[in-house]
């Protein structure tokens, strides 16, 4: 294979190395430059005594508490509890004939009944399906009612733990940067929450939509409705929103940091101002307050905000110069800034990515180095044992190797097919981000070019991903070729592009570890007779996936 | 088989491994046992709806990383579990036959992994627990990358430690 001289590979490749996250190719090179390179497998054998250490840690220090206090309940009881909770209308029939049962039944049945009812009302208050259904209405109808009545710009009250200030919701154009509420919007931008308005329906909404588990409360305040939604998980765990009755306008919300930190935004009624004059006061905290509360300083409110369509303009200049191909690049967005991150890129490739992306604005671009590597230390050196493939694999590499003619030929296809592989993985892990960065509710803001723009960047990648795979089952066919297999190919069950994405993706991953197993790069639990097979159905499951994808996202051009 | 075998020979499998990361979140054991149980009552329900999981062990620990955590908060007025001390009372009728030498180095080990940061040890935990760097990214609301990252720190600093 090429290159089995490479550089000492970094501590944190060799812990992917182990725990077989590094792409097949990569992979494949740090194996056969730990086969040549004592000093890295003694660095392997340490990691490993450390991982080691780490299992052994976790045997001991909870052995005691392996056993929990009381013994494990039926599950079977509790789903049966949960049923029946689903099905609550018969039940709360059932427990109102209970309850009216004759008197003279009371005592042997109201306790029955009771226990019902509180099963009920727990389940009933644990799902909460009605807030639910009423929380999505009134966002809905709030959101509405903005859209009908545009917002005028107005003042908000912002409070956290120890400050307080003011800012405007105005969006003017006015490009001075706003360190003052950064801290605060870091808060938000992290936890997905629109803070270029923070007081809306419309971003309450979206982000509440976006949980994967939520609770709703929905109270009525006779003059305003308050909607709690408990997130249950991410940055921001906790977030109420009230509106008016009257017009469902938003009046306040209290935001609950998963950082203990929490963000109170109230509008300062009527009181419209300039939009050219944003205007942020703060208030000094009072001196017993925390100092590691977010800082805010005087300054003016963000003036602009970045949209997703500014998002994908600078996605695609890094696709036109390949840089969306693996390097490790991650774009992130706040309101006031692109922010492109690149991790241990070389100067050469550093200056075609800031070229590619030139000077568009509010766009930043970084390069870090990637994390240093502890130098070994030479006293630990030890003998390692032999990371190579197991005897089963190595028997099962020479018999497709004398199928195709020699080892020489299997370490040619190896190779090629791990260079093929890599790529592959690129484009998919390419579409994906656009999937993520991308979904549904952020597509539909953008405007029908950029629109376009995005679904020629996914065709450009599904074109680039066939011919990859096409390519992939010519090398494959001598090896493939007398294998019989069920080709059970499966359709692909998502019928929108951004979930379809994640499946091809699931599928490619499949792929990629199978190839890799078969061509040595990383270990497998399924080798021998079985592998053959597994490859084959991946393989054409993984094309029939693609062509299923690319119809998918066909269908969305037009 | 059906909804009901699937997620009972789930909790049946995986309900320790559960019990166990919630007590290493800091839950005591009734609160760990009783969100453990949770975790997969939840997963029923959700599983009922007609959602698909792709890998249910990931969900089951993304779910029980949030769960846990948010009782823990609950549980504040007692203070957080903390298993090391628990196993610096009972190590030695634990592990008679170890010798005095090995039981200090797992004690200076157990001391490592507290002085870790909490986003290393929760990356360390979950992939104790099997997990992958992008599940376990996908429960702690990180990229993968970052996990990678913040398992190196936490390996290096082990290591350190251990010599």
């Amino acid at each position: 294979m090429s290159s089995p001289h490479m550089r000492h590979p970094e501590e944190e490749e060799l812990l992917r190395f182990v725990d077989g996250e590094l792409p097949a190719r990569a992979s494949s090179q740090v194996r056969s430059h730990l086969e040549a390179c004592w000093q890295c497998r003694a660095q392997l054998e340490e990691l490993q005594s450390t991982i080691g250490q780490c299992v052994s840690y976790r045997k001991n220090v909870l052995h005691r508490h392996l056993q929990p206090p009381t013994p494990w309940p039926d599950i079977y009881t509790k789903f049966a509890e949960i049923d029946a909770s689903i099905e609550h209308p018969s039940l709360l029939t059932r427990a109102a004939r209970f309850l009216s049962w004759p008197l003279q039944n009371t005592r042997k049945w109201a306790p029955v009944a009771v226990a019902l009812l509180i099963v009920w009302g727990l389940w009933w208050s644990r799902f909460r399906i009605t807030p639910s259904v009423q929380a999505a209405e009134l966002l809905q109808k709030a959101i509405v009612a903005a859209d009908t009545h545009p917002a005028m710009a107005h003042r908000l009250d912002i409070r956290t733990k120890t400050r307080h200030i003011t800012r405007t919701t105005a969006k003017v154009t006015n490009a001075v940067e706003d360190s003052a509420l950064q801290s605060i919007q870091a808060l938000f931008v992290a936890a997905n929450y629109n803070w270029d308005d923070p007081l809306s329906a419309k971003s309450f909404e979206a982000w509440r939509d976006h949980l994967a588990e939520r609770t709703d409360q929905v109270t009525d305040q006779h003059d305003s409705y308050q909607i709690r939604t408990d997130a249950g998980s991410g940055e921001l765990k906790d977030a109420t929103l009230t509106l008016r009755s009257q017009d469902l306008a938003p009046l306040a919300g209290r935001f609950e940091f998963s950082n203990q930190e929490w963000v109170e935004i109230t509008a300062i009624a009527d009181e419209t101002i300039a939009p050219t004059q944003p205007i942020a006061a703060t208030h000094e905290p009072a001196p017993e307050s925390h100092a590691s509360a977010p800082a805010v300083a005087t300054s003016p409110a963000p003036s602009f905000s970045l949209t997703p369509g500014d998002e994908l303009h600078v996605l695609a200049s890094l696709h036109n110069a390949g840089a969306d191909l693996g390097d490790p690049i991650e774009i992130s967005r706040t309101s006031s800034e692109i922010l492109v991150t690149g991790i241990g890129i070389s100067p050469t490739r550093q200056r075609d990515i800031q070229s590619a992306i030139g000077a568009q604005p509010h766009v930043t671009v970084h390069f870090l180095e990637s994390a240093p590597s502890s130098a070994t230390s030479e006293k630990n050196a030890k003998p390692s044992t032999d990371n190579t493939a197991s005897p089963d694999l190595r028997q099962f590499q020479s018999r497709v190797a004398d199928q195709i003619g020699g080892r020489a030929n299997f370490e040619q296809l190896a190779s090629d097919v791990l260079d093929l592989s890599e790529p592959m993985m690129s484009r998919v892990y390419a579409l994906r981000r656009l999937a993520e960065r991308f979904p549904a509710a952020t597509e539909s803001q953008l405007s029908a070019p950029d629109r376009q723009l995005l679904h020629q960047i996914q065709a450009e990648h599904i074109a680039g991903l066939r011919q990859q795979t096409s390519e992939l089952s010519r090398l494959l066919k001598p090896v493939l070729s007398s294998v019989r297999g069920s080709a059970a190919t499966s359709e692909l069950a998502s019928s929108s592009w951004q979930p379809a994405t994640e499946e091809l993706f699931q599928a490619a991953r499949r792929l990629d570890k199978l190839l890799a197993v078969m061509f040595g790069a990383a270990p497998g639990e399924s080798v021998g007779d079985r592998l053959p097979a597994d490859l084959l159905a991946s393989l054409t499951q993984f094309r029939a996936m693609v062509e299923g994808y690319t119809r998918v996202s066909s269908k969305l051009e037009r | 088989m059906n909804l009901q075998d699937q997620v009972a020979q789930l909790f049946e499998e995986a309900r320790d491994d559960v019990y166990r990361y919630l007590l290493s979140l800091g839950l005591h054991p009734p609160q760990a046992q009783e969100a453990a149980q949770e975790v997969f009552l939840r997963l029923y329900v959700t599983m009922k709806k007609g959602e698909t999981i792709q890998n249910p062990r990931a969900w089951i620990f993304r779910v029980a990383h949030n769960f846990g955590l948010k009782t823990r908060t609950k549980q504040n007025t007692q203070g957080s579990f903390d298993p090391n001390i628990e196993y610096q009372i009972t190590a030695p009728e634990l592990n008679p036959e170890q010798s005095l030498l090995e039981r200090e180095q797992k004690l200076r080990f157990h001391k490592a992994v507290e002085r870790l940061s909490e986003q290393q040890r929760r990356c360390l935990f979950l992939r104790l627990e099997g997990l992958r760097y992008p599940e376990i990214g996908a429960a702690l609301g990180i990229s993968p990358s970052a996990v990678g990252e913040f398992l190196r720190r936490a390996i290096a600093k082990l290591k350190k430690d251990e010599l």
